[in-house]
């Protein structure tokens, strides 16, 4: 047999990436502190932190705290507002060969709305990452995430608002997933990220203080792992959208897992604050593994568990 | 980068130095030196419990290739760090963050650590006395009890003036080594502060104290900050601290990791 190139480009809706990794939103700034370790032209693209349509100064120190293979964080959507991104971090990341996604996130629809307009006018942004499941801001994020409705109406708004494609990046903190990816579709997303991080809690036995200040904070890592494997899978036999996978991705090894679940495109998040390098090892291993497995190309592994 | 274990030896009961080689590891972009106050992400062992990388700052630039770091072992992952041993390899990022700064104009350094705190000061008087023959410095180092003082000897031996105190009175003046800072700084006062400048590490009760006196008299202060780090590239926003914006006259969250972690102790939010 002869070992030809595979090929690694995946088709998220109508969005196209050349290989299946992005990088999570909230663990790779807008590109810049990366770009100093690789070139971001090698992503299948770039996932910003959330956006919002004003600055956010996000939640008090200390913020985070390491856990069983994982961590938790309440950095609390931290961010320069959607105006000073489109200025001064997109003009950045629009120099680069990959596809930027605006992750955004507001207390109202009509916030969320007035932010997708402002980046579907912007040059530079490919796709929408909506966020309806921060579990670490009191309005907004999760409690839209949580409410089948508010889900809907959330989606449809941001739909209506842009013709850029919507990618919902939906909650694990619910009793069922489904019904909330469901929604999303009907709402008009063009695929669906999941999962976000799972809502958490650690305490320092010695001071009898919970170990961040927000008290809870949302667990990421690989020891939520087989969690988000789980929701994928569940919601790739249910539903007809297109899936970003994410959730304790260390390596190529995870990424395959996640395809094999049904995740269309992976996301490395935290994974990115252990090894800079992550998502272009993780790429590397993916292609390696289709050319140990004579895959030719990277629809080929979507959804082919053999459950 | 992948970097391998000189040394790792245990100075007293839970403190150590190791000692890592690696070509390159203590420079900075263009070939240019680690500067004091600059620290590195040490990861031991590819297991992902415990998952994230441990911020330790420069102790001591051994060479361009080799670097010391001084730790507490305070958890998982500095136990972990401390059973490796010469030969063994280590995950490391760095260096990186800003470095104490030494604006032109500085002519006396009053450097004051206490307990651990002294690990960044010492790559400070490193550079002082090996490279600032223009500046000199003085030395306040302070510890629970006569062990617990690390590093003072060391300053001694580069010709600092060092001053020491002990909470149970076993080296140096009993109490803290604040009260030995203020004592200093009242008796030397009349010669004028100008060009003089306080560099602290430690904890933050002391920090707090120092940043206190700094401001009583007038003198500029650089502190280094600890926090808990995922990613210490700036990437996280995990490892904030609340810092004064002078230019909006409000307080902003900055990163410990790259916007420090060293700060004018003047604009931190204590």
């Amino acid at each position: 047999m002869v070992k030809i190139k595979p090929s690694l480009s995946v088709k998220l809706g109508p969005l196209t990436l050349k290989n299946p990794v992005v990088t999570a939103s909230g663990t790779f700034g807008y590109g810049e502190e990366y770009s100093k370790y690789f070139d971001l032209s090698l992503l299948g693209g770039i996932t910003t932190k959330g956006l919002s349509l004003k600055p956010m100064q996000g939640n008090p120190p200390p913020r985070l705290c390491e856990t069983p293979s994982g961590m938790l964080n309440a950095i609390g959507l931290q961010n320069v507002g959607v105006d000073d991104f489109i200025k001064r971090k997109l003009p950045f990341l629009a120099g680069f060969d990959t596809k930027v996604i605006a992750n955004i996130f507001g207390n109202t629809v009509e916030e969320y709305e007035a932010v997708t307009a402002r980046l579907d006018r912007a040059k530079g942004v490919h796709a929408i990452e909506v966020n309806i499941s921060c579990p670490n801001v009191k309005k907004g994020g999760m409690a839209f995430g949580t409410d089948l409705e508010a889900t809907y109406d959330v989606i449809r708004a941001v739909r209506n608002a842009t013709s850029l494609p919507v990618i919902a990046k939906l909650s694990p903190n619910v009793t069922d997933i489904v019904p909330f990816a469901d929604r999303a579709a009907h709402a008009g997303a063009d695929a669906l990220s999941l999962i976000n991080t799972l809502l958490g809690m650690a305490i320092d036995i010695k001071n009898r203080k919970p170990r961040i200040a927000n008290i809870t904070g949302g667990l990421s890592g690989p020891a939520i792992r087989p969690v988000a494997v789980r929701i994928v899978w569940q919601v790739y036999r249910a539903v007809g959208l297109p899936i970003i996978g994410m959730g304790g991705i260390m390596n190529a090894e995870d990424a395959i897992e996640f395809m094999l679940a049904g995740a269309t495109a992976v996301a490395a998040g935290t994974a990115s604050f252990v090894n800079p390098l992550a998502p272009v090892e993780i790429i590397a291993g993916i292609e390696r593994y289709m050319i140990e497995n004579g895959i030719d190309h990277a629809h080929h592994l979507i959804g082919q568990v053999q459950a | 980068m992948i970097a391998r274990i000189r040394k790792n030896e245990e100075l007293l009961e839970g403190y150590f130095i190791v000692d890592i080689e690696a070509e390159g590891i203590g420079l900075r972009k263009a070939g240019r030196p680690a500067v004091p106050g600059q620290f590195y992400m040490l990861k031991a062992g590819p297991s992902t419990d415990p998952l994230l990388r441990r911020p330790l700052s420069l102790h001591r630039k051994l060479s361009d290739d080799s670097v010391r770091f001084l730790y507490r072992r305070a958890g998982r992952g500095t136990a972990l760090l401390s059973r490796l041993i010469p030969g063994d390899e280590i995950d490391v990022l760095g260096p990186l963050g800003n470095g104490f700064p030494m604006p032109a104009g500085i002519k006396h350094a009053l450097i004051v650590g206490g307990g651990i705190g002294i690990a960044p000061l010492m790559a400070l008087a490193d550079y002082i006395s090996d490279e600032r023959k223009d500046i000199s410095a003085a030395a306040f180092i302070g510890g629970r009890s006569r062990e617990y003082v690390l590093g003072a000897d060391e300053f001694s031996r580069k010709g600092i003036e060092t001053f020491t105190a002990t909470e149970d009175g076993s080296l140096g003046k009993k109490g803290f080594i604040t009260h030995i800072l203020d004592e200093y700084i009242h008796e030397h006062k009349h010669k004028g502060t100008g060009g003089w400048a306080i560099y602290s590490c430690g904890p933050h009760p002391m920090l707090i104290s120092v940043a206190a006196m700094a401001k009583k008299y007038g003198i500029k202060n650089y502190t280094s900050m600890e926090s808990n780090m995922a990613c210490g590239i700036g990437a996280c926003m995990g490892c904030v601290i609340g810092v004064l914006d002078r230019e909006h006259g409000s307080s902003v969250y900055k990163k410990v990791c790259d916007d420090g972690p060293v700060f004018d102790a003047d604009d931190i939010v204590w």
